[in-house]
């Protein structure tokens, strides 16, 4: 009894000292970059400079009485970190790269390779792995000051272009960060990123995608392209309409199943794509049947020119070695884009289903 | 009364506390495939270890593992217990300086490094003079609002994973020559701490059973989780897998931006009672081997020393090096210490009937 009184004074005698330490330790005081003494960039373009390698924009929301405005601002250096340590200088503010939604990055940096660019966006530990990438071929400057005026409206439109939850639609690419870092170092997925430019009425304007593989530019897709391979990549979502010779249908599920086999050292992929869709035009009278079968038709080429291609470039944009990872051995995966994707023999069947006719009813 | 069941929730963060932090880094990085491998040999070893000393414990009631140890003479105990009182130090060591660098990396950049290790060296030292008691209560009160805040932010990736990074299942038994393999043994000697229990309340084997098997599977979710996301060879690079993991999921209905922040803020409430049972853990020791030195003093110095020792390790590459070093330690901690305990026990017990 007595001693359980000794410990529980010394507790509270020792209590106040512990409270006071961490005051000290706590406040964290030495964070004195107030919420108002910092400026949170959500747009940032990044481009081959006139004089020095990079140029970096950034497009910084302010807050002002009733409405913010937007600035947009830009400097050159030798690194990416370098540019924005110049931005960071001209701006009165400090730079907080945390909120940042959106990367730009202008086409002739992606033909020369963006590995290293990926890489410190992910050491810096600044951006987060989820916002989006985006490439473009207008000078970015340009491009964030006359989106300036819609972002002022509304801050988030950058994000909502992008954002699943928002404006998004399946035929365009909507990368994060993370998937391309991922895409560095890993022998089978190669990502694409959406091609925007300054638009006439809309505050950007989709122009199809780059096909990024080994952080280069290889290849161009539209936007049609884009949509099966997103399909293909389980990021099909909402619907999006395809016109069709005698139709016009809207695609509101797409499933996908791979089935994978290696016969003496080629790879073989046989895929079977279940397509749920609903008419929404006719042209003349076509019957369920010839709409079903042109839309098999018009995939099944599809895709295989696209993947036609996507093997002169060895880029495996429809993750397919990653259905060999079952197969393969760790060594013989890393050899998959340069030794076996290139012998790939695939085959395709899409099957059709007509859910409904919309409100009338087709004879 | 302590609960059996805070003893189990203080088994298990005592292991969590280091699972998403160190611990995915150094098994990602010890292989190139089946990271399940390492892994689940390393658990059974622990849990082999684990039982001996469990049993051991158990043959003498209410007795910690010192006393047990005492009669035999006290050359017995300064062999076992002076090798796991400075592995406990150096534990603690690892973890203060560990995640003083991890806070600033994530949320503080621009504080210095000592104030944050002063913030862990307080908490441990306050938590560890009111005693195991009150750790233990503790425990049970911050695990039941953490554990759920942790268990949600881990569930939320799994919207982002790719079944087939899975594969390939196994890539043979290479890790065991890679010195990252031998890092991770810093997590599986945190039971250690259960020799001292026994005093305070009675151990359940039980229940610790089913805490051992609970951490496993948070254990083996800990490391798939960022391979499921970024593929093995990307996840490999990361120095945080399980923070970049979980940054990568977008959650627009979620108030907040970064689910991280609440997550890493859970986890460092338990790094904060990991460290104090450390501590508490070195000066019971010390008051049994050598009663003279209040034992409250003896807290006290070994939350100087970590402050002060927390400032000779410069680097995050000081950090690893410190691990390698005490690497010899902690094995021989892990085993020598229940084997010592089960061989002595059995003796004693064999002695008096």
């Amino acid at each position: 009894m007595r001693r359980l009184r000794i410990s529980r004074s010394f507790r509270t005698r020792c209590l106040p000292v512990m409270l006071v330490t961490l005051i000290f330790a706590v406040t964290g005081c030495g964070e004195i970059k107030d919420i108002n003494h910092r400026a949170l960039p959500i747009v940032m373009g990044i481009a081959p400079g006139d004089e020095k390698e990079f140029r970096v924009a950034l497009q910084i929301p302010l807050p002002g009485q009733q409405q913010y405005t937007v600035r947009t601002v830009s400097a050159e250096g030798e690194t990416v970190s370098q540019a924005i340590q110049r931005v960071q200088t001209n701006v009165e503010n400090h730079l907080d790269l945390l909120h940042l939604k959106l990367i730009i990055f202008h086409l002739d940096l992606i033909k020369d390779g963006i590995n290293e660019e990926l890489e410190y966006a992910i050491r810096s530990r600044q951006i987060a792995p989820k916002s989006y990438i985006a490439a473009t071929e207008s000078d970015i400057v340009k491009l964030l000051n006359s989106t300036k005026e819609r972002v002022e409206q509304d801050g988030t439109t950058f994000y909502n272009f992008f954002s699943q939850t928002a404006g998004w639609t399946p035929d365009i690419s909507n990368t994060q960060l993370w998937e391309a870092y991922r895409a560095v170092h890993s022998s089978s997925q190669d990502y694409m990123a959406a091609i925007v430019g300054i638009g006439d009425d809309e505050m950007l304007e989709s122009r199809g995608s780059a096909v990024i593989a080994g952080g280069k530019m290889v290849d161009r897709l539209d936007s049609e392209e884009m949509l099966l391979v997103n399909i293909f990549n389980n990021k099909f979502q909402g619907a999006v309409i395809q016109v069709l010779e005698k139709a016009s249908v809207m695609v509101i599920g797409a499933k996908v199943r791979n089935v994978v086999s290696i016969k003496s050292g080629v790879p073989k992929l046989h895929s079977k794509l279940t397509l749920t869709v609903s008419i929404e035009e006719t042209k003349g009278e076509p019957s369920p049947g010839e709409i079903r079968h042109q839309l098999n038709e018009e995939m099944e080429g599809r895709f295989m020119m696209i993947l036609n291609r996507m093997k002169k470039h060895e880029a495996d944009l429809f993750h397919i070695g990653q259905h060999f990872r079952r197969i393969l051995t760790p060594d013989e995966m890393k050899k998959w884009r340069s030794e076996y994707y290139p012998q790939l023999e695939a085959s395709i069947e899409v099957e059709t289903l007509i859910r409904n006719t919309g409100d009338l009813i087709d004879q | 009364m302590i609960k059996p069941l805070s003893l189990a929730v203080t088994f298990i963060y005592i292991h969590l506390s280091m699972s998403f932090f160190l611990f995915p880094e150094f098994l990602l990085t010890s292989t190139d495939a089946g990271f399940w491998q390492p892994l689940v040999i390393n658990a059974l070893l622990q849990l082999a270890f684990l039982l001996l000393l469990l049993i051991g414990l158990r043959k003498f009631p209410n007795r910690d593992a010192i006393e047990i140890v005492n009669p035999m003479g006290k050359l017995w105990s300064l062999i076992l217990f002076v090798p796991l009182a400075i592995q406990f130090f150096f534990c603690a060591l690892i973890m203060v300086r560990g995640h003083s660098e991890l806070v600033s990396m994530i949320f503080l950049p621009l504080t210095p490094v000592w104030l944050i290790t002063l913030l862990f060296v307080i908490i441990a030292l306050y938590g560890a003079l009111c005693g195991l008691k009150t750790i233990l209560r503790t425990s049970l009160v911050i695990s039941a609002f953490c554990l759920p805040i942790i268990c949600f932010s881990l569930l939320t990736t799994a919207k982002l994973f790719d079944i087939d990074n899975f594969f390939p299942l196994s890539d043979g038994f290479s890790f065991v020559f890679n010195r990252s393999y031998y890092r991770t043994f810093t997590l599986y000697t945190g039971f250690l701490f259960l020799c001292f229990v026994p005093t305070v309340t009675h151990v359940r084997i039980r229940w610790i059973a089913v805490a051992w098997g609970g951490f496993v599977v948070v254990l083996l979710f800990s490391v798939y989780m960022p391979v499921l996301i970024y593929g093995s060879e990307s996840a490999a690079t990361l120095r945080f897998p399980v923070i970049a993991a979980m940054d990568s999921v977008e959650l627009p209905w979620l108030i907040f931006d970064r689910i991280t922040m609440i997550y890493s803020i859970c986890t460092m409430i338990f790094v904060f009672l990991y460290i104090s049972v450390m501590v508490w853990a070195v000066g019971y020791i010390s008051d049994k081997l050598a009663p003279r030195i209040p034992k409250r003093m003896m807290i006290i110095l070994t939350s100087a020393a970590l402050f002060i020792g927390a400032h000779f390790v410069k680097t995050w590459h000081n950090v690893e090096q410190l691990i390698d070093w005490t690497q010899p330690l902690r094995l021989y901690s892990m085993t020598a210490i229940p084997l010592g305990i089960f061989i002595i026990a059995t003796l004693r017990k064999g002695n008096e009937t």
